[in-house]
């Protein structure tokens, strides 16, 4: 067990319990906008740890360079989603904004 | 790698999201257990070496079937509740004894010949593609997958004639939003590419027409959420032609077979690369209309107006 | 017991719950998705009784590539006739309101 292997076992296992953090937040918080804070730790911090520990152990740069922007695509689509999902709650909670007071954006 | 701790929780964790799925009483978290599910039998499906089916249960199984499902819950929601499952212990007994006969019968089966390993193996250089899959797919078993074309586009123009019973088109839904607008702005070029990427790839790695014709309608259906107008996509020639295509190029290269002395979907070594490319290409086209037009052909909803700006 | 076996019996497992849901409950919908994990299961019993240990085995996937093609289109169309039913009925099942036997 080199400290190598060691550290992407540490990095495996924070990534993992973000993960766990994440879905715990999802399972038992109140409310969509709660939620959607929840999952943003799983996206950014879960994806990202265990993208990092795996670099080490990637066949290669091209194959590292693709674990990278595995994060990045999940990264993006993640903000995506949440501004969605987010959008649509907001919108069909408040009544529809007359034309001259404009919604917050 | 034999892994027995990831395999069974991934067994587990397949088995845990069906139940999830289909036990639960809300549809929209069944439904949306059921992409998990998809999702994780794609995982299944790479465990298995399979990636080509990894890649289709992904776009197709997860992806455009759950885009569906969402949809036709988004109606189904406001309906009158149903009644609960009716003896539901006798059946889950009869469907265990039946589990059970079948799981005696799965491990007591015999080893397989492996006869069917070497002639593979020895038809390969003939088939035209040097992956094995799409050959088995497209030159060994092409009548299949004819036949699978056919069921496709039957499908395909059934939706589209109970289509033309509604009295108007089904209004043009869609989401706006700057930021799904960028999103889609960047995807949709990449998600171009990268079916092509699929398509061609197929013929030496995991891909081919199937998954690459998923990835054209799932970029197509992404489109036609944030609110571009696709213009083949009314009933008209265009739309008829192009669903219809896939079918007749394959038919046409099936029947090119006894018009040089074999047998029907049998092709010749050195033109079958050429052949099956074409076709290929003629069939990521149609594959992708029409899971697409499955997609739009729902029946229109009389929501209270999207929401929005 | 190698990989190929551990996957089949779970997909008989998909198999068996399934089918007992596809049978018992009366909502079109979840029959539709009992129908599709039913699918799913078959399809892992498929690979799994192929060739185990060695090269993976091209001639199931290939089948069981176009059992997923075919689930979809059959899904598909199976929603649009679902949602038509439900438009002109109002219900999704295809029970008349006073007919459920609730026993067991």
């Amino acid at each position: 067990m080199t400290p190598l292997v060691l550290l992407q076992c540490a990095l495996l296992a924070a990534g993992g319990a973000f993960f766990v953090i994440g879905t715990i937040g999802l399972l038992r918080l109140p409310d969509a906008w709660c939620r959607l804070h929840a999952l943003t730790k799983v996206d950014n911090l879960g994806l990202g740890l265990i993208v990092l520990g795996l670099l080490p152990a990637a066949p290669g740069v091209a194959a590292g360079l693709k674990l990278l922007l595995i994060w990045l695509v999940g990264l993006g689509a993640s903000a995506t989603m949440s501004h969605l999902v987010a959008h649509a709650k907001y919108y069909r909670e408040q009544p529809y904004p007359a034309p001259d007071e404009a919604g917050a954006d | 790698m034999p892994q027995p701790l990831l395999d069974g929780l991934m067994v587990l964790a397949l088995l845990a999201t069906a139940c999830g799925a289909l036990l639960s009483r809300d549809l929209f978290r069944a439904v949306v257990l059921f992409i998990a599910f998809g999702l994780l039998m794609a995982l299944a499906w790479v465990r298995l070496r399979a990636p080509d089916l990894a890649l289709a249960e992904a776009a197709i199984g997860a992806g455009l079937s759950g885009a569906l499902l969402l949809d036709a819950v988004g109606q189904l929601r406001r309906g009158e509740p149903v009644a609960a499952p009716r003896r539901p212990r006798l059946t889950l007994l009869l469907c265990l004894a039946l589990g059970g006969a079948l799981g005696w019968a799965l491990l007591a089966r015999p080893t397989p010949p492996a006869v069917m390993a070497e002639t593979l193996a020895a038809a390969m250089p003939d088939s035209g593609v040097s992956h094995e899959v799409t050959a088995v797919l497209l030159n060994f078993r092409g009548f299949d997958t004819f036949l699978e074309i056919c069921v496709l586009t039957a499908a395909a123009f059934t939706s589209l004639a109970l289509q033309s019973l509604q009295a108007e088109p089904p209004p043009l839904r869609h989401l706006s939003n700057r930021v799904l607008d960028v999103l889609v702005a960047w995807l949709a070029p990449l998600m171009l590419m990268l079916a092509f990427y699929l398509y061609w790839a197929g013929s030496k790695e995991p891909g081919g027409a199937f998954q690459a014709g998923a990835l054209l309608a799932a970029g197509a259906v992404l489109l036609r959420l944030s609110g571009v107008a696709l213009p083949g996509l009314e009933p008209g020639p265009f739309l008829r032609f192009g669903l219809a295509a896939g079918f007749l190029v394959f038919l046409a290269a099936g029947l090119s077979g006894p018009l040089a002395g074999m047998p029907p979907f049998t092709y010749a070594p050195d033109s079958a690369h050429l052949i099956l490319v074409s076709v290929e290409a003629v069939l990521t086209f149609s594959i992708g209309l029409t899971l697409l037009s499955l997609f739009t052909a729902a029946p229109p909803v009389d929501k209270e107006g999207g929401r929005g700006h | 017991m190698d990989i190929e076996l551990l996957y089949a019996l779970g997909g008989l497992g998909l198999i068996v719950l399934s089918l007992s849901v596809l049978v018992a409950d009366p909502h079109l919908l979840r029959k539709l998705l009992a129908f599709n994990v039913m699918a799913s299961g078959v399809f892992l019993v498929l690979v799994g009784l192929g060739r185990a240990g060695g090269s993976p085995d091209p001639v199931p996937q290939a089948l069981v590539l176009t059992g997923i093609v075919v689930a979809f289109a059959s899904t598909a169309l199976a929603l649009v006739l679902l949602r038509r039913w439900f438009l002109v009925s109002g219900r999704a099942s295809l029970d008349e309101p006073g007919d459920e036997r609730g026993d067991s």
